[in-house]
């Protein structure tokens, strides 16, 4: 493990008791691994009750693991001065509705060890970054629900901490305003800001994220680059063919096929699922050999969304005989 | 620190917020408002009042006597100024002898002297020549009463009345109050000097700073600030504030301490108004009532530590609002029932006055029974019980002087109340006597003089009695039962028959003035006297009479109660003082301080002239030894619990205290010699065995208005019912549990909010 790593879990379990007496233990995290380098941007997949918060609560000392090893910054995870670095904001974040904007900041710039001068001076900063320089004045009560996350992010960052943890940052918020967030993510990555992300939002996850983790019923299933990621399920290969239906699909494995549509007289359009070259010479080999004629022949990536998907489902398929699924439903925060 | 204080500042700003904090700021504004104009203004007391008239139905009776005289009287002149139709009830109330019809007739007649207060003809020289004037009265009359103002005249009248009165009426004080609003004068003057005035006003602020702050307050405060806890730890507000580099349990504390600015700015705002209204108005500048505002965030912090617990817990606004009103219950519940239990079932019995008897002993306890020791069956049995022989009705006793025991009459002699009545009342006595060999059989003799205070039995048999009126010997047979004849409620029949006080001294006729004790030597018979700071000592001669042998001023403005034997007397001050003097010289020898300002409740003096014992009013006892000049330390069982203290003829010292046990000790060794104690009953075994130990180890949140009133009186103790004329030491006192209820509401706090920072620290959010 690096020493640069701005994140290390390694092993990370937590298990949660439930029941009248206790007695009824819920796996959320089954050993956990990866880690954050410096200056990346690293964003955390995954369906809901997969563990993802319950991780970041980890991370930040709100819930104690209950094995493995976690850091943050190099000390433990709940170590206060770890946290010192850190700007954290938590999905559905609730600021108190009697503060307004320069003095919600002013509230937990003094809970991060910030002066008054400090804060006078780093304030206006952070809520033109936000873009609420406008709105600093009005009650937060005020404040829609893009405004509050807008200023949700103005708190994390205003203490310049080196690692944003960032819970469901564009929940709630319109597509113009999820645009800016990326561009304020992109900035921070820019000013060399290491960035945790926590978000359903698999598009913007794709645009904005050096690498990727996805997190399915308390266990990491993979963690890799995008591009990894998406290649990780397969390539699709859209083959244009002609020849009898019942010809092409004896030629080929069915479950390969990932879409099937006709496109004219004994003309189909088939994609498979490809993974490298050899496939697709095998396969070209079959049709030929089946007297299929070829077309044409268009390979096609997935988005991350469409890799996710299909992952996740496969993973689904496959362990649904293998182990009881993890369902958490005890505690709410725990997604 | 910076973080932590940025809680407590964002709790001020959050109740700045509150819309029900501006509500309570303006309504203690109005309250204010409403209350500046209200004050007093003080004049020279002249107004009659029915309660200076000493007894109810003697002043009447008194003023018809004075009619009948063949000499001019203050009473002809007046009767002479008195309307016709009252004067016509006076004569028929006089021939139909109903107490009931003088009582009715008493407001007419003290309405009426009230309006004679204003005239100029109401003294005439000729009819007060028998009557001096006082010293201020004379130098009213030598500036001639035409010179006078108003409310001089009205005084000197007054004054004149008191003179030609004085057995029956009150002297008029110094100085009387109205109370006034803006202008207006509210109702009668009442003669009340600053001092009076002082301790008024104190009582009434305690009592509404109780009710405004400590009730009111505090639940408006627990409503309001209920759900600031629950909401900091609703998810999305919890994590960005954990997710600082802060400790969890000082961030709570924090919260904590800022969720109290919401009682601290209301109950600081309403007590500091309160603070500069009595000072404007009163010239109170009292600067303990501004220590209450500690006290009532104190008593804040309580409750809001049960409601931030429950907050923590259960995240629900609601669920803690009725959990810390479950706990007021509870805490309530506790109070309540060992108050009651304390008050009506166990303090009633515990023994208030030890009587060894020769061989026997016997005790008399709160209520007026007398019991007498079964060493056979380990019993009390009750004895010398009043002829009525009825319970008194529930918190009224028979008030009783004594009783003492006379060794050569074997029998108990006392000043017995004949009517039930609140405990701080000493009503009219009546001499009972109750023989031996006829089982203390209790027999009502003749009335004693008013302002009796002291009862002793010399070695033959003698009664003498001391009071305000004189030292009274009894001649005759007291053990005559007396028939009484009453006439405006005073009894008037011959007292012949079952014979009479006679005065005895001292010559110079001058009646003593309360704050009024005596003891008498048992040695030789000398008695000593304090009335008003002025300790004297009287000498039997051989007529019978006494005369001053010794006498000095102690310069004390505080009652006493004093022990009188050998060469010693022990001086116990109403301000927790205890002077010891030479008998012979009055010389003080030693002052001494026992237990702060705790007031003294009994003394007792052993024969042999050496040991004496205080008992104060927080049941414990302190000891004397003249011998060494220094207190004695001995081992003594109950301290704390003390209730009564004796000596007997060879001295030994009894000491009562609460189970009801008499315990007899032996100074000389330090050892105890005889237990006189009897198998505790139901309410006394589920005091000591339940409701003691539950009461002790609860929270006593309700009992910091003990405190309130301790900081503005500065007495740790209260007088029991309302108080009668001057303070009697004697008399039944509440001691106000101060400092158990804020250490064990520290402890409580502590523990409280100890186990939330636990759950906080060890919870995951």
């Amino acid at each position: 493990m690096s020493e640069s790593s701005m994140i290390v879990v390694d092993n990370v379990r937590k298990t949660y008791r439930d029941g009248l007496f206790r007695r009824q233990n819920v796996e959320a995290l089954k050993g956990v691994s990866f880690e954050v380098g410096r200056g990346e941007v690293f964003g955390l997949l995954g369906p809901n009750g997969a563990g993802k918060t319950t991780l970041i609560k980890i991370l930040l000392g709100i819930v104690r693991k209950s094995g493995g090893r976690a850091m943050l910054l190099g000390k433990p995870a709940g170590d206060r001065r770890g946290r010192r670095l850190v700007g954290y904001l938590p999905e559905g974040h609730r600021i108190p509705r009697h503060l307004n904007g320069n003095t919600a900041l002013e509230y937990y710039g003094s809970l991060n060890g910030l002066s008054m001068s400090e804060i006078k001076t780093r304030r206006p900063e952070a809520l033109e970054i936000v873009g609420l320089a406008e709105w600093g004045q009005m009650s937060v009560k005020k404040y829609s629900k893009g405004m509050q996350q807008r200023l949700g992010l103005a708190q994390a960052m205003l203490h310049n901490p080196d690692l944003l943890i960032l819970d469901e940052p564009t929940d709630g918020v319109d597509p113009v305003g999820r645009a800016e967030m990326r561009e304020i993510l992109s900035r921070l990555k820019g000013e060399g800001k290491s960035i945790f992300l926590n978000s359903h939002m698999l598009q913007e996850v794709e645009l904005v994220c050096d690498r990727v983790a996805i997190l399915h019923k308390g266990r990491l299933r993979h963690v890799g680059g995008v591009e990894e990621i998406t290649a990780l399920s397969g390539t699709e290969t859209v083959f244009l063919l002609e020849a009898e239906e019942d010809a092409i699909r004896k030629a080929v494995d069915e479950s390969s096929i990932i879409s099937w549509a006709p496109a004219g007289e004994k003309r189909f359009n088939a994609g498979l699922r490809l993974s490298d070259q050899q496939d697709v010479d095998r396969a070209v080999d079959r049709f030929r050999q089946a007297g299929v004629s070829i077309c044409r022949m268009t390979p096609r990536r997935l988005t991350l969304e469409e890799a996710f998907l299909k992952l996740i489902q496969a993973q689904a398929g496959d362990e649904a005989t293998r182990e009881t699924p993890t369902e958490i439903t005890s505690f709410g925060s725990a997604s | 620190m910076r973080a932590y204080l940025a809680v407590i500042k964002d709790s001020f700003r959050e109740a700045f917020a509150s819309r029900v904090l501006w509500i309570l700021l303006v309504l203690i504004t109005l309250l204010l408002a409403l209350l500046a104009p209200l004050g007093v203004k003080d004049e020279a007391a002249a107004h009659l009042h029915r309660s200076d008239l000493k007894s109810v139905g003697a002043f009447p009776g008194k003023l018809v006597e004075q009619v009948k005289s063949s000499k001019p009287t203050p009473g002809q002149h007046i009767w002479e100024l008195l309307p016709d139709d009252l004067r016509e009830r006076l004569t028929a109330l006089n021939k139909k002898d109903e107490p009931r019809e003088s009582r009715r007739v008493l407001r007419p007649l003290v309405d009426a002297l009230n309006e004679l207060l204003e005239r100029q003809d109401f003294y005439d020289k000729a009819a007060w020549s028998r009557y001096p004037l006082g010293k201020e009265g004379q130098q009213l009359w030598e500036r001639g009463l035409d010179n006078l103002s108003d409310s001089e005249l009205r005084r000197f009248n007054r004054l004149a009345l008191d003179a030609a009165f004085p057995d029956d009426i009150s002297a008029v004080p110094q100085m009387a109050t109205h109370v006034v609003y803006f202008t207006w004068e509210v109702g009668d003057a009442v003669p009340l000097d600053q001092e009076q005035l002082d301790k008024i006003v104190k009582q009434v602020l305690a009592t509404v700073m109780s009710l405004l702050v400590g009730a009111i307050g505090v639940f408006v405060a627990i409503l309001v600030t209920a759900s600031i806890i629950p909401h900091m730890f609703e998810p999305g507000a919890i994590d960005l504030l954990l997710s600082r580099p802060l400790s969890r349990s000082l961030l709570f504390l924090s919260k904590f301490v800022g969720g109290c600015t919401f009682i601290l700015l209301n109950s600081a705002y309403l007590i500091v108004g309160l603070w500069v209204y009595v000072g404007l108005r009163f010239g109170i500048w009292s600067n303990k009532l501004l220590l209450c505002i500690p006290v009532f965030l104190f008593l804040f912090a309580i409750y809001y530590s049960v409601s931030a617990l429950a907050g923590v817990v259960w995240k629900n606004a609601v669920v803690s609002v009725v959990i810390t009103i479950l706990f007021w219950a509870a805490c309530f519940t506790v109070g309540a029932s060992k108050e009651v239990v304390e008050t009506f079932l166990l303090n009633p019995q515990r023994f208030a006055v030890v009587v060894p008897a020769g061989e026997s002993l016997l005790a008399a306890n709160k209520s007026g029974d007398t019991f007498q020791w079964q060493p056979e069956t380990h019993t009390w049995r009750p004895v010398f019980r009043s002829s009525t022989a009825d319970a008194a009705p529930f918190g009224l006793v028979y008030p009783m002087i004594g009783p003492v025991y006379d060794s050569r009459g074997d029998q108990l002699v006392a000043i017995a109340s004949t009517s039930p009545t609140m405990p701080a009342y000493a009503g009219a006595g009546k001499l009972a006597i109750g023989k031996r060999s006829e089982d203390w059989q209790r027999i009502s003799s003749v009335s004693t003089p008013a302002g009796t205070h002291a009862l002793f039995v010399d070695d033959d048999g003698q009664i003498l009695i001391a009071g305000t009126a004189g030292l009274f010997r009894f001649e005759g047979d007291p053990t005559v039962a007396h028939v009484p004849v009453e006439v405006f409620g005073v009894d008037i029949a011959p007292q012949t028959k079952a014979g009479k006080f006679v005065n005895v001294g001292p010559e110079d006729g001058n009646a003593w003035l309360p704050p009024f004790a005596a003891d008498r030597n048992p040695e030789n018979g000398d008695v000593a006297i304090f009335s008003r700071g002025e300790l004297t000592i009287l000498k039997p001669v051989e007529d019978g009479k006494f005369i001053v042998a010794a006498k000095t001023d102690l310069e004390t403005k505080q009652p006493a109660l004093v022990g009188y034997s050998g060469k010693t007397v022990v001086v116990a001050l109403g301000d927790g003082k205890v002077q010891v003097l030479d008998a012979d010289t009055l010389k003080p020898t030693a002052t001494f301080e026992p237990f702060g300002d705790d007031k003294p409740h009994q003394v007792a003096a052993a024969s042999n002239g050496r040991w004496f014992a205080v008992e104060f009013h927080n049941n414990k006892l302190w000891l004397y030894d003249a011998n060494t000049g220094a207190p004695l330390k001995a081992d003594i069982a109950g301290q704390g619990n003390i209730s009564a203290v004796a000596f007997t003829a060879d001295s030994k010292l009894l000491v009562a205290d609460r189970y009801p046990r008499v315990m007899e000790y032996d100074l000389e060794s330090d050892t105890v010699e005889r237990r006189y104690e009897t198998k505790s009953d139901f309410w006394e075994l589920g005091y000591r065995f339940f409701l003691k130990p539950v009461y002790t180890i609860f929270p006593k949140p309700g009992e910091l208005d003990n405190m309130v009133a301790y900081l503005l009186t500065d007495e740790e103790t209260s007088q029991v019912g309302v108080e009668n004329g001057p303070e009697n030491l004697q008399a039944e006192r509440i001691q106000l549990n101060i400092w158990q209820p804020v250490w064990s509401n520290l402890v409580f706090l502590a523990v409280i909010l100890g186990l939330t920072c636990l759950y906080i620290e060890r919870k995951d959010f």
